[in-house]
């Protein structure tokens, strides 16, 4: 018996030994050492400005330019454990570069500086289904498209719906939202793809990405900032407040400069971001995130407007 | 002894799957920047990225450095109406009435299918692809007179198209004096008019391209129309003149 309670209490050690390390860890989740860093960088409208704006371009003369970019975003990366590098679309057209090569210098750059994700814009389509197919077995990342149906097309399974990305402790899902096609395309390039409801899908993945538990999503939309003055044309400032779950938008089409990120209230009167960075490589957007457990707070995050509606 | 390898089992199992149950993280705070990509910010060029981008520049090079024409001015898109306007949609009409051997009779193209400026001086291949970059073929339609009133209101909303053969003096978006090919427009009649698939297509909202009883895709690219005729004024020893009249105008 006394051999069997020695044993007991050795077992017992180590049990304590063990349970003390995530003991550990919660304890030093408390501290300021727990915040978890998320870098979110973005481009938009690219339109293959694969070098820098030529010399004698009477706005951008040497702006831009992929080179340069791949070093910004190098040196961020050796500052940042958790970058995320987005697009939002129309990384085709504009350049020579793109009439002789179709996209595949693009794609193959954008994959080699690490991209994570990028939506499909109007452009994407200037060479068909077809050209879009095939300059795509280029892009080493997902083409995120959650409001084109591409089923009945060559791009079948070329596309994906949502996608979460875990960085560190966290889970980012993401979405994409790609404006309507008829009208903007001719229906020759756009084939058999079916343009969905913006708001309805957004709402619908959002949603699904919630309850997969993701901290943090972020909506990829090449609809354009905002047509106040055309009716039954959705931009992203109308599109924010009739959606739900969605915490950053990322926009594109409308090639809009901004100072800092326009802030829209959603359906749950919730502020949430909108950033677009110009065009042709111009900007690079930054947002920089810093996260904590849910647990270690005491009170809800300030930058809310209203308290967010309780996740189930 | 059971007892506790239950314990320890139970202990274990806790601990393994909070390590596989994803912890809910919230935001704490945010800062959002915006980096201009230029020389300002200090970082020297990937020096990787630019020789990738040289070696395939070598192929854009070897097609667009060709030397097509002289230019006396600039031109840019205007509008309603403007010099690089003028000159593509008389490039459409002049070019595609000689490669189909029949007189169209006006030419209409969409403002925001113009995507850069024309120099002054010497005009590249390479220019001429960055003001028409689009694979976008003349498309010839034969417009109903219930089309034509509908093209004549859009182009009026939309605050001027390209055009060549076709002037209008507009009072308002219904009312208007319109001469084709130096004739009044006779609102009762079918009017040829040289457009791009895309806009035949719907693009840009022009619907109206639906109104007719026949559309032929020609399979020439509006681009070459553009640079036929610039390189037959080289040809001809002439240089590029802008011609700035304004063909669509308002009436006070």
């Amino acid at each position: 018996m006394e051999k069997n309670r020695r044993e007991f209490i050795k077992i017992l050690g180590s049990v304590a030994a063990l349970s003390f390390v995530p003991g550990m860890l919660y304890a030093s989740q408390k501290s300021d050492d727990s915040k978890i860093r998320l870098t979110i960088l973005s481009t938009n409208d690219q339109h293959s400005r694969l070098e820098p704006f030529p010399a004698n371009d009477k706005k951008y003369a040497n702006q831009g330019g992929y080179a340069q970019r791949a070093a910004l975003i190098n040196s961020i990366r050796q500052e940042e454990d958790n970058v995320l590098l987005l697009d939002a679309g129309d990384i085709f057209q504009g350049t020579p570069f793109f009439n002789i090569y179709g996209g595949e210098l693009e794609f193959k750059l954008m994959s080699k500086m690490g991209y994570d994700a990028s939506t499909i814009g109007n452009h994407e389509f200037d060479n068909g289904l077809n050209g879009l197919s095939k300059a795509s077995v280029h892009a080493k990342f997902p083409f995120i498209c959650s409001n084109y149906d591409f089923s009945d097309t060559i791009m079948k399974d070329k596309t994906i719906p949502y996608k979460i990305i875990e960085k560190g402790e966290l889970k980012i899902g993401i979405i994409g939202i790609g404006v309507k096609l008829d009208g903007l395309v001719s229906s020759k390039s756009y084939g058999d793809t079916k343009y969905l409801d913006p708001i309805e899908k957004a709402n619908e993945y959002a949603k699904l990405l919630k309850e997969k538990s993701c901290d943090f999503i972020i909506c990829l939309s090449h609809l354009g900032v905002d047509y106040p003055s055309e009716e039954n044309k959705i931009g992203d400032v109308e599109f924010v407040s009739k959606t739900r779950n969605i915490d950053y938008l990322i926009g594109g089409h409308t090639h809009t400069f901004m100072e800092a990120p326009m802030e829209v209230k959603n359906l749950d009167g919730k502020l949430v971001k909108i950033s677009h960075s110009g065009w042709g490589g111009l900007r690079v957007g930054r947002l920089d995130l810093e996260f904590d457990s849910k647990k270690n707070l005491a009170y809800e995050p300030t930058y809310t407007l209203k308290k967010v509606k309780k996740q189930a | 002894m059971r007892k506790v390898y239950i314990i320890i089992s139970l202990l274990l199992f806790t601990m393994i799957s909070c390590n596989f149950s994803h912890e809910p993280k919230v935001v704490l705070k945010d800062s959002a920047q915006y980096y201009s990509v230029s020389k300002d910010l200090n970082i020297q060029a990937d020096a990787e990225y630019d020789s990738i981008i040289a070696i395939y520049k070598v192929g854009v090079d070897s097609v667009m450095e060709e030397y097509i024409v002289d230019s006396e001015q600039g031109l840019s898109r205007k509008r309603p109406s403007g010099a690089l306007n003028n000159l593509i949609a008389d490039a459409m009409r002049i070019e595609i009435s000689k490669e189909v051997d029949f007189n169209v009779d006006f030419a209409m193209y969409n403002y925001y299918g113009i995507r850069n400026t024309l120099p002054k001086g010497k005009i590249i291949k390479g220019n001429v692809f960055e003001v028409l970059p689009f694979e976008n073929q003349a498309t010839l339609v034969h417009l109903s007179p219930k089309g034509m009133k509908h093209l004549l209101t859009y182009i009026y909303k939309s605050g001027g198209q390209p055009i060549s053969g076709l002037e209008v003096e507009y009072t308002d978006s219904i009312n208007y004096n319109a001469t084709i090919g130096g004739n009044e427009f006779d609102t009762t009649a079918y009017y040829w008019v040289v457009t791009s698939d895309y806009a035949a297509n719907g693009g840009d909202n022009m619907n109206f391209f639906q109104e007719s009883d026949s559309i032929f895709y020609t399979g020439i690219l509006i681009r070459n129309n553009l640079l036929n005729y610039l390189e037959n004024l080289n040809a001809n020893n002439l240089k590029l003149t802008a011609d700035t009249v304004s063909r669509i105008t308002y009436k006070d």
